[in-house]
């Protein structure tokens, strides 16, 4: 009889004993920290140099905090940057990003999970082939594949377009969130499933009634993978989007990468911040859910 | 008598659609994978045998595109960078299993202030990567100067504008970015260790660092290999990060395999070129993915 | 001088939990104690602060007259068998059992020559160059026997090791257990729940029950004479029968149930004067139960489900108002069913009087 879980934290057993040595304890704890602070040092230049006057940062303290802290670089890359072809800011970029996201996201999620859920519980002739087939596409690199795409969403007529930016992050996303959401649902008791099929319910019918209210956590999970993975490209959108249709990541590679003119230092750092925002918010709210989100990607190996 | 024709219909066609609803939901995503993915890769792979430039071109040349890469000093450079840029993210995975080491060892309260610090910059883009280390590295306002202005006054940290060092550069960019990616995925390892082996070894009187030497590290040997291919993974397909640190100089000295191809496509406008790369970027890939399942069956080999 | 002394230990865990309360316990070098009790006693928390794997709050642990109250695990010369065995998964069965040798930096000889011998003890001797996952359960656990008998610690601790085997393995290791102890003649401090196993290894048992002793006896004498209603009710199977009731003393002394049976108690043992009206526990053990012979006195009790177990029979009868067991000889039941009457005298001498209210004995 094993120590049933309750009794053991009640006993609480520690997985580990932590070193007793009070000088070691203190020692870790000042390794972690050293960690820790050069870990954030370079989100600490952003936003301090973001809020610096050029003048201050070309007297090149880059640690040092602002005299004077303004938005103003802040809103000029929000509004007035210059991306080569046009001085509109990150705004638009923005607006694109979301554009991006919303479709790429819905497709992906609904497409990946009905064929996940397929695969799991019922008999698919060839399904094992093509789990496998997935894994190996899991590992394609996108430059084998770009060009024939760029060919194709061109006669389908959605090359240079933001529609077209969603299929192709939908058309990627496709192997592994398949395979991540197979798992998933193999890790639900098939007696759920054959009491629905019992019960009367059809495979769209078991799906939606059924599964999907099971899954919350996955959807999540996979929802900020997703968020993260979209908002924070910039090859995809590069080569299928156009001037109009560029997300935040390629907007900002464009302000930054402008060889006419001044380096504005502080304008690149607001940029960067504002396209950091988003996945950081969502990054430091979803905390587990977001370690799971990544790990989940990374296992199915 | 059409009455009973047509509910028969009906019914023949609602047991079609149901009985193959499965096949049906899986139906798309086998077709993307062998047509968008399968297919485009032999299309590649036939492209890379042709002359074509800007247009696709299906005269057939042989070899030539491979042989004008392996004259291409730039293609080789990449391909040295990315040996370089493999072996450098390695750096990852060290510091990754050292923080969760760390982190296991001492239960300190405020774990999750730490991991929270060493995993957010997994959330930010490989571009916005690129752009704030390309600052922190800037020679006269970034951390040379920094450096300099503590009295170090011959301080070089100038390594983006060094061909030879670039590289480094770009590294230690990158191991700031998923680090604290791998150290999740040792925590996790760790966390799966049987509490009463520890106490075996505490018992035993085995040192601690023994005990990780001979027997965590082994233990965690299907965390390693994960990481191993996600590592590599990752190196082929570095381009973001070298787009916004370094545009693949100086002198080519940062650029990579995936920059190359994409470069040969979009700015070079050459197909033929692209493809070739592609496909011995794609072997590259094929090679790894078929030596790790060996290595794993030798490993295992071993252990019976 | 004894070689495990434990005086006055306390421990608490997070908060108040006050796990284990002034416990007190000596073990004489060459014994082998079992400590038994239901789960959550806190018969693991006591091995575990004995190893040294936890830290006590208060009192004093002595292993060979030395004070290891602080000392780390590896000091206090013990050594230690896991539930889950605990063996490194990616070393050899030799590996194992070499590892702890290799720290104390013994010689390669003395090392092959230690672990071949507590392997052929074993009878693992040729599993030596296998690695855990390959072995049954049965061979894990002797490999994390020989892990721990390869240090020639004085004394040896016991974790519930046979709790994961099945039935039939874990008679055989404890067997095999029981072997081990008669020829090493070190020290054995044992937990578990089973108290089969408790009753065929020990030479004392200690009875663990909320963090405190409930008794501390040999098993014989556990079972004839247990000091309190939780003893008497763990140690036994199939349980001790109880039946409540008052002391009358008018002639001699009787219990009497509510329903108005009386028990005869003139040939028990009292170890303290009986009071008149006193409540009381009345506890008799099964197989003391008996078709009458002669004139003796028996009681009428209605024989309700009879449990055949090929030696003996289980029979549940009503004793007046109260259920019982009792196990009888297959020929003792000739000539009656069930829903019958069925007569039966009770050996009382043999039985345990407890106080209602402590549930001490009396």
């Amino acid at each position: 009889m094993r120590i049933a879980p309750e009794i053991r934290s009640a006993l609480a057993l520690p997985n580990r004993i932590p070193s007793k040595n009070p000088v070691s304890r203190v020692v870790i704890f000042l390794i972690l920290l050293a960690f820790a602070v050069l870990f954030a040092v370079p989100l600490y230049v952003m936003i301090v140099t973001s809020l610096k006057s050029m003048d201050e940062i070309r007297m090149g303290h880059i640690f040092a905090l602002p005299v004077n802290p303004t938005f103003e670089a802040w809103d000029i890359a929000w509004n007035k940057a210059s991306s080569g072809f046009a001085a509109h800011g990150l705004k638009s970029g923005f607006w694109n990003s979301v554009a991006i996201l919303v479709p790429s996201l819905l497709m992906s999620v609904a497409v990946s999970s009905i064929c996940g859920y397929a695969l799991a519980f019922w008999k698919v002739r060839f399904g094992n082939v093509l789990l496998s087939l997935l894994l190996v596409c899991a590992f394609i690199p996108f430059p084998i594949i770009m060009y024939p795409l760029i060919k194709i969403t061109a006669a389908l007529k959605i090359y240079n377009t933001s529609f077209g930016v969603s299929v192709i992050h939908t058309i990627l996303a496709l192997p592994i969130l398949t395979m991540i959401f197979r798992n998933y649902f193999a890790s639900i008791p098939l007696d759920l499933i054959k009491a629905a099929r019992i019960d009367g319910g059809r495979f769209l019918g078991t799906f939606w009634h059924i599964i999907l209210p099971l899954s919350p956590n996955i959807l999540i999970v996979v929802a900020i993978m997703q968020i993260t993975g979209i908002w924070n490209d910039f090859l995809v959108g590069l080569t299928f989007g156009n001037v109009q249709a560029y997300p935040m990541t390629v907007n900002l590679n464009n302000i930054t990468q402008t060889q006419t003119g001044v380096r504005v230092y502080n304008v690149y750092m607001a940029a960067a911040m504002l396209t950091a925002i988003p996945p950081l918010v969502i990054y430091f709210l979803s905390g587990r859910l977001f370690i799971r989100g990544i790990t989940a990607g990374a296992l199915k190996g | 008598m059409s009455h009973t024709r047509v509910r028969i219909h009906k019914a023949e066609r609602q047991s079609f659609l149901s009985k193959h609803a499965a096949t049906l939901a899986v139906l798309p995503v086998f077709g993307i994978a062998l047509f968008f993915y399968f297919g485009s890769a032999i299309w590649s792979i036939v492209m890379s045998f042709t002359a074509s430039k800007f247009f696709p071109d299906y005269a057939f040349v042989g070899l030539r595109q491979y042989s004008r890469l392996a004259d291409d000093s730039l293609w080789s450079l990449s391909l040295q960078n990315l040996g370089v840029f493999a072996l450098g993210s390695l750096g990852s995975l060290v510091l990754g299993f050292v923080l969760a080491v760390l982190l296991d060892e001492s239960k300190v309260r405020g774990e999750g202030f730490f991991r929270t610090v060493y995993l957010y910059p997994m959330a930010v883009s490989l571009i916005i990567t690129g752009l704030v280390w390309q600052w922190l590295f800037n020679p006269g306002l970034g951390l040379q100067q920094f450096f300099r202005d503590l009295g170090l006054t011959d301080f070089d940290f100038n390594w983006v504008g060094d061909k030879h060092k670039v590289m480094y550069a770009v590294i230690l960019a990158s191991i700031w970015q998923s680090a604290g990616f791998y150290m999740v995925l040792c925590s996790a390892g760790l966390k799966g260790i049987d509490a009463e082996v520890w106490q075996a070894s505490r018992i035993d009187g085995i040192p601690k660092y023994r005990m990780y030497l001979e027997v965590i590290i082994p233990m965690m040997s299907f965390t390693f290999l994960t990481s191993f291919v996600l590592l590599s993974i990752g190196a082929v397909k570095a381009y973001d990060i070298i787009v916004a640190m370094t545009n693949g100089g100086p002198g080519g000295g940062s650029t990579l395999p995936a920059y190359y191809i994409v470069d040969a496509y979009i700015n070079r406008r050459n197909i033929a070129l692209g493809a070739a790369g592609s496909t011995v970027l794609l072997l590259i890939v094929a090679a790894f993915l078929i030596a790790m399942p060996l290595i794993n069956l030798a490993l295992n080999r071993r252990k019976s | 001088m004894a070689q495990v002394a434990v005086q006055h230990l306390d421990k608490v865990y997070q908060g108040n939990t006050h796990v284990l309360k002034d416990l007190s316990l000596e073990v004489a070098s060459g014994e082998f104690l079992v400590l038994l009790g239901p789960s959550g006693c806190g018969k693991s928390t006591l091995l575990n602060c004995i190893a040294g794997l936890l830290d006590v709050e208060g009192g004093r642990i002595e292993i060979g007259g030395r004070d290891v109250t602080n000392a780390d695990p590896s000091e206090r010369g013990i050594a230690m068998v896991f539930q889950t065995y605990a063996l490194y998964p990616t070393k050899t069965v030799y590996g194992n059992m070499a590892f702890c040798l290799r720290m104390k930096r013994k010689s390669r000889e003395y090392i092959d020559q230690k672990v071949r011998e507590t392997a052929e003890l074993l009878q693992i001797g040729d599993l030596l160059h296998r690695r855990p996952a390959t072995l049954s359960g049965g061979q894990r656990q002797r490999a994390a026997i020989g892990r721990a008998l390869v240090r020639d610690a004085e004394v040896c601790l016991f974790d519930e090791p046979l709790s994961n085997l099945d039935a039939k393995l874990r008679t055989e290791m404890r067997i095999e257990i029981k072997r081990l102890h008669k020829r090493l003649k070190s020290t054995f401090i044992y937990v578990t729940h089973d108290q089969v196993e408790a009753m065929t290894l020990a030479t004392r048992i200690a009875v663990m029950d909320g963090g405190k002793f409930s008794q501390i006896s040999t098993p014989e004498e556990l079972y004839d004479r247990p000091a309190n209603t939780f003893v008497a009710r763990f140690i036994g199977s199939p349980p001790m029968n109880f039946v409540e009731g008052r002391l009358s003393l008018r002639s001699g002394v009787r219990a009497v149930a509510a329903d108005g049976t009386e028990f005869d108690l003139s040939a028990y043992g009292f170890a303290s004067r009986p009071q008149e009206g006193q409540e009381v526990v009345l506890g008799i053990r099964p197989e003391h139960f008996h078709r009458p012979v002669e004139a003796a006195p028996s009681y009428a009790t209605m024989l309700n489900i009879v449990e055949p177990l090929g030696s003996n029979v289980l029979c549940y009868c009503s004793l007046g108002k109260t259920e019982v067991v009792a196990s009888l000889n297959p020929s003792d039941l000739e000539g009656v069913r069930a829903d019958e009457e069925l007569r039966l005298s009770i050996d009382l001498a043999k039985a345990s009087l407890f106080d209602r209210a402590t549930g001490l004995r009396l």
